[in-house]
Parts: structure tokens; C-alpha cells; sequence
């Protein structure tokens, strides 16, 4: 049965990529729930929540409000926080519930701009969906709000750059430094006030696909060029271990990400790799699968699988080199 | 009309619940698994938390699309999926429990239809439903409530006789041989029964046999209650109340119930109190910060550390009302509160207070891990002692 998992874990879902991307820009982000989309966020999602605060709130969603429509009820709560936060924007964040009333999430952000004069976006996540979707809505709703006029073209802006697409923070490190010339990471390190200045880079580099959306968005817009890919071949011995890398690889990951580190092994070790992209049904990579059975049989083809660990039951007799990342293990297998 | 008021502000949330989340309580139950029917994200936190635990090959889940939730397609689907895990897996599961989430409250669903169909597939297993459904918490009794009542509400009806037996409910961790009320029951001839201690189904099917039942937390009231109404149990609670005096009475009012003899109380108390004593010298000088995961009754047990020598500086009351007047009373509402940078000097019990006071040392506890009575004082001064040396 496809839907079935008995072994992997659900991926990180539109939510928590949603509220990954606004993390360290300053606003007040409500995740519309009753505490468990949250927690699973600030649990396991969101590497950051340990180092630096962030103002995001569960709403407390209870089932009358649900019922009832009463939305002004998560209004009433952002404006009475906003009062003491002063946050430079509100963002109301769907989950599974709304969902099924059909919550207007624009309507909602709407009105209460309206009422407080601060800019609110409504993010219609679900928790179906999973991290790209929920980081790439959030990111061009934000592109299309807080950039202005283009004034220069200098560096190179990384999209759809998030703690998510890795193991832990450490490793977001060491993959930002292998580029030159980052004007902007969006969003990691990365201010209010630079969302209004992204478009002044003189093109954007697309790391995962939380990305390519914003990226198409400013090529049309301010005419910025974009290329797609992390330089794995300059960081793949700090990332994973390559000793055991031989005959037939596959590597399995968010697709952006896989097929460069797929390409890296192929430059560096002369060998045949490919990627599996578990969370896109259409992407670049060689396969795009999210079911059990799927995967099990396109690893059993390989001698060697690059993947978190969770994978491991999957890829039978083939060797696994474990590369742990958030979006799928939540960091529970990070030492 | 109850509408989530919560002093007009959203919530700001912690990740810190010992480990612990409801399919951890429900797998308590020996030999079974547990099938999650929701939107996948729902059930994240639940299989990578049976990673960290060890639990995972016992946590299956059907991720709904939203065709299947328009449609109500999922129902045939559960059906589906709830067969071919008994049927595919090495270890057939002697309990299926169906998990539904918050939807499911929503949109009314009673799933009672497919596991009655699965239960007449293979009579041999004995599938229910639990619920993980925290958006019902104004409307119906407390999820954790639900969820304790639920789970022995899936016991067969017929009755069984009695034997000398007594059971514990609600506690998340069986009691310890080193506790005091296990040792006096055994000394007395009694079986202490706790399903979490315990690998064989046939266990969770003997509570029905218990001449009491303790209800541990006061989330099991509801769950005993029904027990007593289809078995006849009778029930005593035995709160996780860290006050000696109120031990003492647990203690003297078991031995009354069960008409055995009372062991010597007073030297009990004592030797707790003495080591809490002893661990108080131990990490003289440091700030104690308590908070309410760590202990339900977190103002007792201010009392208890005060009287026994420490200096207690706060208690965060994450879900408890703790109005006193002579102490902080933290309740981080706003993230900007937290601290990052270490407080030299502090020792946290419970993880909220170590994570959001930043304290130099914290001690890992959730609802006393089970632990209660004077063991649970005892282990409390041992992990004061072990924290006040890391």
C-alpha cells in the first residue's frame, strides 16, 4: 500500500518550511492550531529554536472556534501580542484543521493588516503538503512584498536556503561557505532589512526547491539570472564520509540537493550516480518517489545509497553512507 | 460558548515532554502497534519520537492526501492498511490501535465500523481507536483524560475473577521495585500489576482481575471509574503529591483498604527527608528553579525543598496556577523572555525551566517518571545530587 509507511518518518511538512523562512526575520508567526503543529515544529524542525528566539506562537485553535469561524478570535490574539512584540510583519500559518473548514488565511491577514496596519500574510499550509511547498509560498509572498526598485548587481543571493535542507547547523554552515560572494542566504543569517535588498544581488543561486519559484519571480521581475545547485565537490568530505563511496551511487534527498551531490561524486570519483527525490513529483532528479516499495526497489539497483539513516531498512543489501537531515529525521540522529 | 481565551495572547510552545507523547503512553499496552490515520505531519513527532525511544517498529502511518479527506475515501483505506499490517508483519500485533487526529474530531468520523471489520477479518487481534485530537480539549474531557479511559475501555467486557492483585493506571513508568507501596504489596502477597513493566498482552488483560487499582495520575480518575463500573474495582488515587504528610495517608490508607499491617511511616518519611536534607548541602548556594512538567504539584514541592534547606527561586507554571505570593512565578509567554546565556549558580528541575532560564544545571524529570512517594523524594535528592556534580 503506497500510502503506508512503516519505516520512514512523515517529512517535514509545508508548515514548518513556512515558518523556517521567516524564523529570523523579525515577525510574529502564528501557526492557526491547537498545539501539536507547533510543537512537532519546534521539536524537530526547526534546528534554531535552541540558539535564538523567534516569535512564533501556536494560536491555541480549539474545536468551537473551528466550527464557529471565528477567526477574530487568532486576530485578536496577533494584535494583542503585536502590541508588545512591535514585529515587522504577521504571518497566520495554516495547518490540518483549517484545512478542512476551510479557513481563509488571506482574508484572515487581510483584516487584520486592516485593523493594525502591520503587513500580515495569510500562509494556506495544510500539513500535507510538505517543507518546499510551505518555504516557497512564504519566501515569494515576501519577495514580492519587500523588494523595491533594483540599484546595483553585486553578489549572488542563495534561495530557498534553509537550516532544514541539512543535518543540523553546523552543516549549514560549512554548505554556505563553499559559495563566493553571498550577498544574501535567504533565509539563514539573514535580517529584515535584507529582504529588501535581495533584488540588488546580480543573480540568485537556487540550493533546494524551495527556491525556484522566487527565483523565476525576480528573473521576470528585475531580470536576475539564476543557476541551480550547491559546489558539492568542494565540501562532499565534510559533509559525508566518501570511503565507502563505489560502483553504482544513489542519492536520496531533497531533489536540488541530491542531484548536486550525485554530480559531485560523479566529477570527483568518476563514478555513476543518481538521485532520488522524495519530496517533489517533478524535479531533475532521475527518480521521484515517496513510497516504501518505490524506494526499496530503485535502491536495491545500487551498491552504495547516500540517505539519512531513517532509510536504512529501505536499501537492503546495498552499503548505506548516512547523511542525516532535518527535513526528514528532525536531527534525532545527529551525535 | 468556550472559546480559547488564554489571556487573549497565542501560546508560545515548548518542546520538552520527557520523551513522552500519546503513542508512547498507548504502546504501554504489551504486544501491541499502533496505526496513525491523519495527515502526515501529524504523526511526524510521533515516529521520530520511536526513534529516539527505541519504539519505532511498532509505529506505522497512513498519510491522508486531501482526496481522501473530501472524498472519505480513507475510511476503506484504514480497513486496508489495519490487514496488511497484521498480515505482512513478522510480529503480528495481539492490539491494533488506530490513531486519529484532530480531522477526525472535526469531521465526526467513527472508525468503530472498520475495526469491528477487522476484528471479525482476525478475531485474534483486538483493534480499537484512540485519539490524538488536542483541538477537542475545551469540549471534551482533557485528551490525556480521553486517552487513559480510552485505552482500558478497549479491555474485553467479560469479567474475570479476582485474584490478589493490585493495578497501576495512569503513570506513564511503572513503579520501581525500590518504592515503598510495591514493597509493601509484595510483602503482602499481592501482584503489582503496571502494563508498562510488563512484555505479555495477557497482563494488560489481568487488570480486569485487580481487587484496587491506583490511580497514579489524576488523569486516570475517569479510566478507574470505568474499570469499576464494569469490573467492579475499587480505586484509591496516589498522586504524584511529593507532601510527606499526604504519603503518609496514601500509605496508611492502602493498608487499610487492603486490611494489611502499616509499616513504619514515620521512618520512611524520615529517611527521605534526610536525604533531600543531604542533597540540599550538596548544591548549597544554588538557585533552584522548578517547573511544572517536572512535578504536577510544583508549589508542594517548593514547600518540601524550603523546609529541607534549598533555595527555591521559581516555579514555572507551564499548565499549573501557582499564585504564590513569596516566589517568582514564571510563565514564558513571550520568547523574549528566555534566556541564552548560562545562569551560573542555578539548577533547574524539569526541562522548561533548564531550557527557557538557560541554569547551569537541570535535571531531566517528566510527571516524576513514575516515580511516587517517598521513592520518588529519594530519587528526586539522588538526581539533585548526581545534577549538583555535572
Amino acid at each position: 500500500m503506497k500510502q503506508l509507511f512503516r519505516v520512514l518518518p512523515p517529512l517535514a511538512p509545508d508548515y514548518g518550511g513556512a515558518c523556517e523562512i521567516m524564523y529570523e526575520l523579525g515577525g510574529l508567526v502564528l501557526i492557526h492550531d491547537a498545539t501539536g503543529c507547533t510543537v512537532n515544529y519546534v521539536h524537530f524542525d526547526e534546528p534554531r529554536y535552541h540558539t535564538k528566539p523567534s516569535n512564533v506562537f501556536c494560536s491555541g485553535l480549539c474545536e468551537i472556534d473551528a466550527v464557529m469561524g471565528n477567526d477574530d478570535v487568532v486576530i485578536n490574539k496577533a494584535i494583542k501580542a503585536a502590541e508588545e512584540l512591535k514585529p515587522n510583519f504577521i504571518a497566520f500559518v495554516g495547518s490540518s484543521v483549517p484545512m478542512v473548514v476551510g479557513t481563509d488565511f488571506y482574508g484572515i491577514a487581510h483584516d487584520c493588516e486592516a485593523q493594525c496596519g502591520i503587513p500580515c500574510f495569510g500562509i494556506d499550509a495544510n500539513g500535507i503538503r510538505n517543507y518546499i511547498y510551505g518555504a516557497s509560498v512564504t519566501g515569494l509572498q515576501f519577495v514580492k512584498r519587500f523588494c523595491g526598485e533594483k540599484t546595483e548587481s553585486r553578489g549572488v543571493n542563495l534561495l530557498g536556503f534553509i537550516p532544514m535542507n541539512y543535518g543540523d547547523l553546523r552543516e549549514t554552515e560549512i554548505i554556505k561557505g563553499a559559495f563566493t560572494d553571498v550577498r544574501h542566504a535567504f533565509s539563514y543569517n539573514m535580517s529584515f532589512d535584507d529582504l529588501a535588498d535581495l533584488q540588488n544581488a546580480e543573480g540568485n543561486i537556487v540550493v533546494s526547491a524551495a527556491g525556484l519559484e522566487i527565483a523565476e519571480y525576480m528573473k521576470k521581475k528585475y531580470g536576475m539570472p539564476y543557476t541551480v545547485g550547491v559546489p558539492y565537490e568542494h565540501i562532499l568530505e565534510k559533509i559525508i564520509d566518501p570511503s565507502g563511496l563505489k560502483g553504482r551511487v544513489l542519492v536520496i534527498g531533497e531533489g536540488i540537493d541530491a542531484c548536486s551531490m550525485a554530480a559531485a561524486i560523479t566529477g570527483k570519483y568518476g563514478l555513476e550516480a543518481d538521485a532520488l527525490d522524495v519530496f517533489e513529483k517533478k524535479s531533475a532528479a532521475k527518480y521521484n518517489l515517496s513510497s516504501e516499495e518505490e524506494i526499496k526497489a530503485v535502491a536495491a539497483e545500487y551498491d552504495v545509497v547516500v540517505a539519512d539513516p531513517c532509510f536504512t531498512p529501505l536499501v537492503g543489501k546495498s552499503k548505506i553512507i548516512k547523511r542525516p537531515t532535518v527535513s526528514v529525521s528532525g536531527g534525532v540522529f545527529n551525535t | 460558548m468556550i472559546s480559547d481565551n488564554n489571556g487573549g495572547l497565542p501560546r508560545y510552545c515548548h518542546p520538552f515532554h520527557g520523551d513522552w507523547d500519546v503513542a508512547r503512553i498507548a504502546l504501554d499496552i504489551p504486544e501491541s502497534k499502533v496505526l496513525f490515520v491523519c495527515p502526515a505531519s501529524c504523526a511526524r513527532i510521533i515516529k521520530l519520537n520511536s526513534f529516539l525511544s527505541g519504539y519505532a517498529d511498532r509505529i506505522y502511518v497512513l498519510g491522508l492526501t486531501e482526496a481522501d479527506i473530501v472524498a472519505g475515501d480513507y475510511e476503506k483505506k484504514t480497513y486496508e492498511a489495519a490487514c496488511e499490517i497484521i498480515e505482512t508483519e513478522e510480529i503480528k500485533p495481539k492490539a491494533l490501535i488506530i490513531y486519529v487526529s484532530c480531522i477526525d474530531a472535526m469531521l465526526g468520523n467513527d472508525h468503530s465500523f472498520q475495526t469491528k471489520k477487522v476484528m471479525e477479518k482476525h478475531p485474534d487481534v483486538n483493534c480499537f481507536v484512540l485519539k490524538m485530537c488536542p483541538i477537542t480539549r475545551y469540549s471534551t474531557d482533557l485528551p490525556l483524560v480521553e486517552l487513559q479511559n480510552d485505552m482500558y475501555s478497549a479491555l474485553p467486557l467479560e469479567k474475570v475473577e479476582k485474584t490478589r492483585t493490585v493495578a497501576f493506571i495512569g503513570a506513564n513508568i511503572a513503579p520501581g521495585e525500590d518504592n515503598e507501596i510495591v514493597k509493601l504489596l509484595k510483602a503482602n502477597n499481592y501482584r503489582v500489576l503496571h502494563i508498562q513493566a510488563s512484555d505479555k498482552y495477557e497482563d494488560y488483560l489481568d487488570i480486569r482481575s485487580s481487587v484496587l487499582n491506583i490511580a497514579v495520575m489524576p488523569f486516570a480518575r475517569k479510566a478507574c471509574e470505568t474499570l469499576k463500573k464494569r469490573y467492579g474495582t475499587e480505586y484509591m488515587p496516589v498522586l504524584l503529591r511529593p507532601d510527606p504528610d499526604y504519603i503518609d495517608g496514601v500509605i496508611k490508607e492502602l493498608c487499610s483498604r487492603l486490611d494489611i499491617e502499616c509499616p513504619d511511616v514515620a521512618g520512611l518519611r524520615e529517611e527521605a527527608l534526610n536525604e533531600l536534607r543531604s542533597a540540599a548541602k550538596a548544591v548549597e548556594g544554588y538557585e533552584i528553579i522548578i517547573d511544572s512538567t517536572a512535578n504536577m504539584f510544583p508549589l508542594v514541592l517548593k514547600e518540601v525543598l524550603k523546609n529541607t534547606g534549598f533555595n527555591v527561586k521559581m516555579i514555572y507554571r507551564d499548565s499549573a496556577d501557582t499564585a504564590a505570593p513569596d516566589i517568582d512565578s514564571g510563565h514564558i509567554t513571550m520568547p523574549g523572555k528566555r534566556l541564552f546565556v548560562e545562569q551560573p549558580g542555578t539548577l533547574a528541575i524539569g526541562e522548561v525551566a533548564n531550557c527557557f532560564s538557560a541554569t547551569e544545571k537541570g535535571i531531566k524529570l517528566f510527571y516524576d517518571n513514575g516515580y511516587m512517594g517517598y521513592a520518588a523524594l529519594k530519587k528526586l535528592a539522588q538526581l539533585i545530587k548526581e545534577g549538583g556534580k555535572e
